[in-house]
């Protein structure tokens, strides 16, 4: 055995190393020598036997290779494609808007849209994920990019993600990634729901989303019937008009909206035209295999708008008949029938009334529940017409019920109190405002009731006024009452501040001004007495003549 | 003149080998280490072995260290019987087992039992080189090591960058995807439930049938570094392969989804054929150059050769031309 160290060991490979420059021959055979060493002592079956797994794992990173080099556009292109496959924009959009159509669309009262649920795919909780994740892939490649922005705040949207949506959706309305006006429409809606649930929001706030989202083509024709009513609201009428029109012409069932619109300006032409437009629109869809109760709903109201009461209340006869309709359909009839009988009253020379009850007795069969039913049954009484017995079975069904409307209520207590019966027209008025705390109109006559009937009242009285007028302060009805219980209770100055301020709101009020005359004489302001005098004259001149012109006494 | 060769160096550094049955001492001391190892690491053991792939890997090891000392024991009868050095594994492993009870460290406990096995298998194996005796004994270190892996981020950055393989593997296939941090979901809804640590198809489960074949192989370090880097690169391609094809097959085919609770066994199976594979052909290639192919004349690219594959030996054979020009002019 030969002892060696690290100098022997090193100096034998430099030795061996320099042989690359003294014998290069030598190193060549030296190496081709090693690899034929090599080859030849290979076990190839061996080799060859284990190569596929590394020629596949090889190909597998091959195919990884590849996707890197892959364009950023065309990859983005590729997921907005498959997002788009997988639940569209437009899908997306329709199952916010069929969500969100309780919030508010109801409270706006509008036309309902027919959705063409047969295209729309279901939107299940694993394609929401998908969709979502889908969008977020995209904007980990391209935060700006705003299609899938816009696609992630409406499934945040579906999802109740409101505050992430919102942000997404408002910084897509600002601008800052391009005009986007699909995002102004979601935050109209946004805005509009909010104000259903009780959020103070400002029209102008909500026309302004709305006017910017009017640039989408697609843009829900709700939101343009909604624009049309705040332009309306906002004293826009040929601005409603003009949007009204937009939103009927790319949804026919809206030409309903409009005619409502044309009612309420007092456009009978155009009215007749747009109720004409729907009424076509819906007769061709009833007795179709997609006939809904909505649609004869519809025909009826335009009908209605357009003074076609027996045309109105023919159609839903039918529905009923052919047991197309339900509750809606017969409360319409019942409503229609209501307004008929309403135009059958009539007032005799001696200014005693009279009415078909028969109509309104068909009303009650129609819609035994129907609230207003009873009210006007309570109607009846204040104009001191006499029910029919199955009238008054009515009216004592609903209260036992406990379906009286506030108004029913109000017309009890003020027939009951001409009646002469304080005591129970008191009560009555009490359960119309318990049923609508702000039916100013009872809590004025239930006011004066007291400050009449019991001195000792006063105080409750003007306390009920005082919260009648923070409900409506300019109410020339409550000023007036303020004033009688003022006077009542010997605060002559206090209630001559309020009939004149009664009268700043509504000029022609004669009984207040007879009220303040004597107020005036009795506090011997005889002036002022004079001239009120002579401005009821000048009233009343007015009054007689407005009534010779229209009248032409002939009043039956 | 003593003219030196490189068959000097290899002899030089060969192990002196003493032929004589070991002592009863040398199993008895171990046993009682190894013991007393376990005793004070039970908590370590006990956590380890609870999760599913740990107590799969442990058994690969063993399996290994089994196959390799019964096939070393095969190249002789008599073991090496490296007592100097296995006795100072024995001392080590001693103290850090004193350590891990003064101090109560379940690390201390895990190194002693480490170097207990260490000591043993210097003593025990036949037939392998020093170097490789160490290299099996430190083998019973891994746990160690990969559990404190586990507490660090590298399990969660190959999570992250198995799923970017998957995704893009996806992607070249037109297969639809999204990503959702380190879990893939496919448009059938299926989820990527591979992961690193926990289950059958983790990476962990992988490099166990890794460590089974480079110890039952008896590999040398090359090639095993080569068979434990492929392995997480194998680890990486199969779990992308096997979601892309099960996606493909579920669009076809909705019943192929129900498939997939049983694919964590099914990518174990095909990660070991592929995992055994593997090796064979690095081990095939990372083999020695027989002596008799050696040119004398040159030795030095077959010596390094076989000395880079003969890692961690550091010592190879060569022949060694003797050269003899006979009497020169001078000599007259």
């Amino acid at each position: 055995m030969h002892e060696t160290n690290w100098k022997e060991n090193a100096k034998w490979l430099v030795g061996e190393f320099l042989k690359v420059f003294y014998n290069p021959i030598g190193v060549f055979g030296g190496f081709t020598d090693a690899f034929r060493g090599w080859k030849f002592s290979r076990s190839w079956v061996r080799f060859w036997f284990h190569f596929p797994s590394v020629l596949i794992l090889v190909a597998i990173f091959v195919a990884f290779g590849f996707s890197l080099l892959g364009r950023e556009d065309t990859r983005i292109q590729s997921l907005l494609a498959e997002g788009e496959k997988h639940y569209s924009t437009g899908d997306l959009e329709t199952s916010i808007d069929r969500n969100v159509e309780a919030d508010f669309c109801k409270a706006a009262g509008l036309v309902p849209i027919e959705w063409n649920e047969s295209s729309r795919k279901p939107l299940t909780k694993l394609t929401i994920r998908f969709v979502e994740l889908l969008s977020k892939r995209i904007l980990s490649i391209r935060p700006d990019n705003p299609f899938a922005y816009y696609r992630l705040g409406l499934i945040h949207s579906l999802t109740g993600k409101r505050e992430e949506a919102l942000s997404e959706m408002t910084q897509l309305a600002s601008g800052s990634l391009g005009e986007w006006p699909q995002a102004n429409a979601w935050l109209a809606k946004d805005l509009l729901r909010r104000r259903c649930v009780g959020d103070e929001i400002a029209d102008n706030e909500i026309i302004k989303q709305l006017e910017k989202a009017s640039k989408w083509r697609d843009v829900d024709p709700r939101l343009k019937t909604l624009h049309s009513r705040m332009l309306e609201d906002a004293g826009d009428n040929d601005g409603a008009i003009a949007v009204a029109k937009q939103a009927a012409v790319s949804r026919p069932e809206l030409n309903v909206e409009l005619a409502r619109l044309y009612s309420r300006i007092g456009n009978q032409d155009e009215l007749r035209a747009a109720a004409n437009a729907a009424e076509d629109y819906f007769i061709k869809r009833i007795n179709s295999p997609g006939e809904k109760e909505s649609d004869r709903l519809a025909i009826s109201e335009v009908r209605k708008l357009t003074n076609r009461l027996d045309a109105a209340a023919e159609i839903l006869a039918d529905s009923l008949d052919r047991k197309k309709g339900g509750a809606a359909s017969r409360r319409e009839l019942s409503e229609v029938q209501l307004m008929i009988f309403r135009k059958s009253i009539y007032s005799t020379a001696a200014g005693v009334y009279r009415a078909d009850l028969s109509i309104l007795e068909k009303a009650a069969e129609t819609d035994s529940l129907n609230p207003s039913v009873s009210a006007a049954i309570a109607g009846l009484l204040k104009m001191k017409l006499k029910p029919t017995d199955k009238l008054r079975e009515y009216l004592k069904s609903h209260r036992d019920k406990d379906i009286t409307s506030s108004t029913t209520h109000l017309l009890l207590g003020d027939a009951l109190y001409a009646m002469g019966n304080q005591k129970e027209a008191s009560k009555n008025w009490e359960q119309a405002i318990s049923k609508d705390p702000k039916n100013i109109s009872a809590m004025n006559n239930l006011a004066l009731g007291w400050a009449k009937s019991d001195p000792t009242k006063i105080d409750k009285s003007l306390a009920m006024l005082d919260k009648a007028l923070a409900i409506s302060p300019e109410n020339s009805e409550l000023l007036d009452s303020l004033g009688d219980v003022l006077a009542l209770a010997k605060r002559e100055k206090e209630a001559i501040v309020k009939y004149e301020q009664s009268l700043s709101v509504e000029q022609t009020r004669i009984e207040t001004m007879r009220k303040l005359k004597k107020l005036f004489q009795s506090q011997g302001r005889e002036d002022k007495a004079k001239a009120m005098t002579k401005r009821i004259e000048a009233l009343e001149r007015q009054k007689e003549e407005q009534s010779k012109e229209l009248l032409g006494g002939s009043i039956p | 003149m003593n003219e030196l060769n490189a068959n000097d160096i290899a002899d030089s550094t060969a192990t002196e080998v003493v032929r004589k049955k070991p002592s009863a001492w040398v199993e008895i001391l171990f046993l009682s280490l190894f013991a007393a190892a376990v005793a004070a690491g039970w908590r370590f053991w006990a956590d380890w072995l609870s999760v599913r792939d740990q107590s799969f890997f442990t058994f690969c090891m063993i399996v290994g260290l089994c196959v390799a000392m019964v096939r070393s024991s095969r190249e002789g009868e008599v073991t090496a019987m490296r007592l100097w050095i296995g006795s100072g594994f024995y001392a080590i492993s001693a103290i850090a087992l004193a350590l891990s009870f003064g101090s109560g460290s379940a690390i201390a406990s895990v190194f002693a039992l480490g170097f207990a096995i260490l000591g043993w298998g210097l003593i025990r194996f036949a037939g392998e080189s020093p170097q490789h005796a160490i290299g099996l004994g430190l083998v019973c270190l891994l746990p160690l090591a990969i559990s404190n892996l586990v507490s660090t981020e590298w399990l969660d950055w190959l999570e992250s960058t198995a799923v970017a393989f998957t995704s893009r593997l996806a992607d070249t296939f037109g297969m639809s995807h999204v990503r959702e941090e380190s879990r893939i979901l496919f448009e059938k809804g299926i989820a990527d439930r591979f992961s690193c640590q926990g289950s059958w198809d983790s990476v962990i489960a992988f490099l166990g049938i890794a460590l089974a074949c480079i110890l039952g192989f008896r590999r040398n370090f090359i090639p095993a570094i080569a068979t434990l880097l492929g392995t997480v690169a194998i680890w990486i391609a199969l779990r992308g392969c096997v979601w892309v094809t099960l996606v493909y097959l579920g669009s076809q085919n909705e019943t192929w989804v129900a498939w997939s609770p049983g694919l964590e066994l099914v990518a174990l199976g095909l990660g070991a054929l592929f995992i055994v594979n593997w090796d064979g052909f690095w081990g095939s290639i990372f083999e020695p150059i027989p002596f008799e192919y050696i040119n004398a004349d040159f030795p030095l690219v077959a010596f390094l050769w076989n000395w880079f594959c003969s890692l961690p030996k550091l010592a190879v054979r060569v022949p060694h031309r003797e050269t003899d020009f006979g009497p020169t002019e001078e000599d007259f």
